[in-house]
């Protein structure tokens, strides 16, 4: 077997690079049969990575401790669940299992454009083998998967109990979906700008993959959020750490990417900007499994320290390198065909919420990478903590909530003062309002009465939006103000789907805002029969139990919590101690309302002596609602609802609706 | 002003503005990184800053109070350069004992006692290769029914 998935790992790293060779033949030299040539050594590719993948769940599955990877990440007497996911447990298998979406989803990419884009697909077939080929080739000779031990130990040393949970099931495969689904868009853009053909096409065709990645992106760091919160026990769910904001940083530039890609396909604008954007939002996914990978910057998430940085670097230069000579040799085909108009209109907007999301990207890099920065040039070692990823992404934060209530209803090309003040007033009144009622229950601080304020306004606006289409159809189709609404939603998925997801963005900010700010934290440490109160919650603590068994010594902590006299629920903290291998660890117990969350963590116990740390995190739960609502924004802007033939239709009115030349 | 002119002021703006935001973050909230030789040789360099200061802790020094939650101990040079007294009061660290490795986080004060308002054991996953291989040998049966390749 494990011959079998070495074979399979170099014919696929073979396959991967005579790919890329003849694609990029046969796309020069318009061979067609060499196009189709690379395209067939993709599908094989993607087999042969397929047969080693199966391979290594198989050996996982069965035990094949023979292998060091399976020793390493697995036991006996792991859940079948955790054998699987201990595919991307470790390093080596992690590697293994990006390849194995990379080219998945490449196969998809492939079976639909296998009779459109022809001009284009055999650079995107070129560029797409070419990351493939780079983790092949780490997979092949330096971190082997199937590297085999010199004994066969009886029992493996597990996977890490900090990841056996329910969350390593979802969370690792989501993420990583996220970042590897920008190579597809990413290898279109790099074929537009190899064949010259650079009107919207390519932007036409990844425009479902785009939203698609930014959907996976959002949720793999939504997901990990809440894992950090349910389980890793400090109360909190982002702590700025180096790997959290490897996740984070394309987001933001991806984000940008979806925004000002709506300026080129209607204004024929930004097209060099759009370009950089995805050449750098490809780069930070590459740059962030660097992170995870080199052990260049110590964190929670990382893998075992390994060789691999200075391969990462290396082709991380490479793609930088080729990306941006191709852009440059490109430049003057890039021109655009318009300008901007006026800085008071739709598109300035966008601009603006263009430079902020770039500047919070760029911002959250130079925090991550300070530590390093500041070594080499100065030789001291200087580290910049949460404090100043706070401290500069909430302003711009906030100003991205402010845009987001500009943009969708401020006018295209330009606005006058006169229709500015009549397209505002109301909003404005509103946020006002927002403020003042903010006020009224209690909240001085800057920074929330700002977000609330703002989060109104925001809110207002998408709702008049909504009103306002709604009651166009009525009076245009006759449609009842219900079926008017609903066919909002399919008749312009992506515009409507895209407020929905402003409305979740929205919770997020308010959710995220008011925790971090509110949040009250106390310590207490008690004997049985004692109790102690937190906000209005009042926690009698009835002593502790012992639920040791053979793999983990468990303590229980059981409090019973009231509120206003009345008992609400019973909150059972633990403390374990695992003993293979050995590591602490924490059972929160929490109970959510939309109101506040009452978190409470058994920090130690001494005999009958517990010591309890005790959290109220007001209005978190929005942040896990607007995640909801934003999963089903995307959801309604990425579904097709509309038959290939309504869509041709749609877009050739639109085509001939739009001014050509001009 | 033409309206070209108005977007490059307009962007320089902000683009500046975003630049100063980070400066003065950094300025303001950067730590030291520094062992504790280090922390010694230049303490007066880091006064009114915060320190992360990497140590070990030193055997038979850690004193531990429960009940008001109080943990005294010495920080050790790792190449024994020097000494630190430190205090810090909240919970006791996972995985906190003499002769760990360990990271105290605090305001430089220049003052007899290091007031740590973070303790980090450091992270285990660091040691888990080793570990890992070393948990594999146990584990393993006779080297001689496993020599078969």
């Amino acid at each position: 077997m494990i011959a079998i998935g070495n074979l399979a790992l170099f014919l696929a790293l073979l396959a991967s690079i005579y790919s890329v060779v003849a694609s990029v033949y046969g796309g020069l030299r318009r061979r067609r049969d060499f196009a189709a040539s690379g395209e067939h050594a993709a599908w094989a590719c993607w087999g042969a990575v397929l047969v080693a993948t199966a391979v290594m769940v198989h050996a996982l599955v069965t035990h094949d401790f023979s292998i060091k990877y399976v020793a390493s990440y697995s036991s006996t007497t792991l859940p079948l669940r955790f054998r699987v996911a201990a595919l991307w447990g470790g390093m080596e298998g992690s590697l293994l299992f990006w390849v194995v979406i990379l080219t998945s989803m490449f196969a998809v990419a492939l079976w639909q454009n296998r009779e459109r884009n022809r001009e284009l697909m055999p650079f995107v077939t070129a560029t797409v083998m070419t990351t493939t080929a780079f983790f092949l080739a780490l997979l092949a000779f330096i971190t082997p998967p199937f590297a085999q031990l010199a004994y066969i130990p009886a029992e493996g040393t597990d996977l890490n109990p900090l990841l056996q949970n329910y969350w390593m099931q979802i969370h690792p495969p989501t993420l990583y979906m996220g970042y590897v689904s920008w190579t597809i868009p990413f290898g279109f853009a790099i074929a537009a700008l190899a064949t010259g053909r650079l009107d919207d096409l390519w932007i036409r065709t990844t425009r479902r993959w785009v939203l698609a990645a930014w959907f996976f992106l959002a949720c793999g760091n939504l997901l990990g959020a809440r894992w950090a919160y349910e389980v890793l026990g400090w109360g909190g769910y982002w702590a700025w750490d180096p790997v959290e904001n490897a996740a984070f940083m394309p987001l933001m530039t991806g984000t940008a990417y979806l925004h000002s890609v709506m300026i080129q396909e209607r204004k024929d604008m930004l097209k060099v900007w759009n370009m950089s954007l995805i050449i750098l939002t490809f780069c930070l996914t590459i740059f962030g499994t660097f992170l995870t990978r080199s052990g260049v910057i110590s964190s929670v998430h990382s893998f075992t320290e390994s060789g691999l940085g200075p391969f990462f670097l290396s082709f991380l230069a490479v793609v930088i390198v080729i990306s941006v000579g191709l852009l440059i040799y490109r430049l003057k085909d890039l021109r655009p065909r318009h300008q901007l108009d006026s800085v008071l209109s739709r598109e300035s907007a966008f601009l603006f919420n263009n430079l902020l999301l770039v500047g919070i990207a760029f911002a959250t890099f130079w925090g991550t990478i300070f530590p390093v920065l500041s070594e080499w040039v100065r030789g001291v070692k200087i580290t910049v903590g949460p404090p100043f990823f706070n401290q500069v992404n909430a302003p711009l934060g906030i100003g991205l909530l402010l845009l987001m209530g500009i943009g969708p209803i401020i006018a295209w090309r330009r606005s006058t003062v006169a229709n500015l003040a009549r397209t505002f007033l109301w909003p404005t009144v509103i946020g006002v309002a927002g403020g003042v009622v903010a006020f009224a229950v209690g909240v001085r601080s800057l920074s929330p009465m700002l977000v609330i304020s703002m989060s109104a306004f925001v809110i207002y606006t998408i709702v008049w939006e909504f009103h306002r289409g709604a009651t166009a159809r009525r009076s245009m189709v006759g449609e009842s103000y219900g079926t008017a609404l609903m066919a909002l939603f399919t008749k312009n998925q992506r515009r409507y789907g895209g407020y929905v997801i402003h409305l979740g963005v929205v919770f997020m900010f308010i959710g995220v805002t008011m925790s971090s700010v509110y949040r009250v934290e106390e310590m207490y440490t008690v004997s049985p029969g004692e109790s102690f109160s937190i906000g209005d919650y009042d926690l009698a603590y009835q002593g502790v139990r012992d639920l040791s068994d053979d793999h983990v010594a468990r303590l229980a902590a059981t409090l019973v919590v009231s509120q206003n006299g009345e008992q609400i629920a019973v909150l059972e903290p633990e403390k374990r101690f695992y003993k293979r291998p050995e590591q602490p660890a924490t059972e929160v117990a929490f109970r959510s309302t939309l109101k506040d969350d009452l978190y409470v963590i058994l920090g130690s116990a001494e005999g009958e002596v517990a010591t309890f740390q005790a959290y109220i995190n007001p209005l978190v739960a929005w942040l896990w609602l607007g995640g909801i609502v934003l999963m089903i924004g995307t959801g309604i802007a990425i579904v097709p609802l509309r038959t290939v033939r309504q869509r041709e239709k749609a877009r050739e009115s639109a085509s001939a609706r739009r001014p050509q030349g001009a | 002003m033409n309206r070209q002119a108005k977007f490059v002021v307009g962007i320089a703006l902000i683009v500046s503005s975003i630049g100063l935001l980070v400066y003065s973050a950094v300025d303001q909230t950067k730590m030291y990184m520094v062992t504790v030789g280090e922390y010694l040789t230049a303490a007066d360099s880091y006064a009114g800053t915060t320190v992360r200061i990497a140590g070990r802790v030193a055997e038979g020094s850690m004193e531990w109070d429960a009940g008001t939650r109080d943990l005294h101990f010495q920080l050790d040079d790792i190449e024994h350069d020097g000494v630190v007294t430190v205090h810090f009061n909240g919970l006791l660290p996972d995985m906190f004992s003499e002769g760990r490795d360990v990271i105290v986080e605090g305001p430089s004060t220049g003052g007899e006692v290091f007031e740590a308002s973070q303790v980090l054991t450091s992270c285990p996953s660091k040691y888990e290769a080793e570990r890992a291989d070393a948990a594999l040998e146990a584990n393993a049966e006779a080297p001689e029914t496993a020599a078969s390749y």
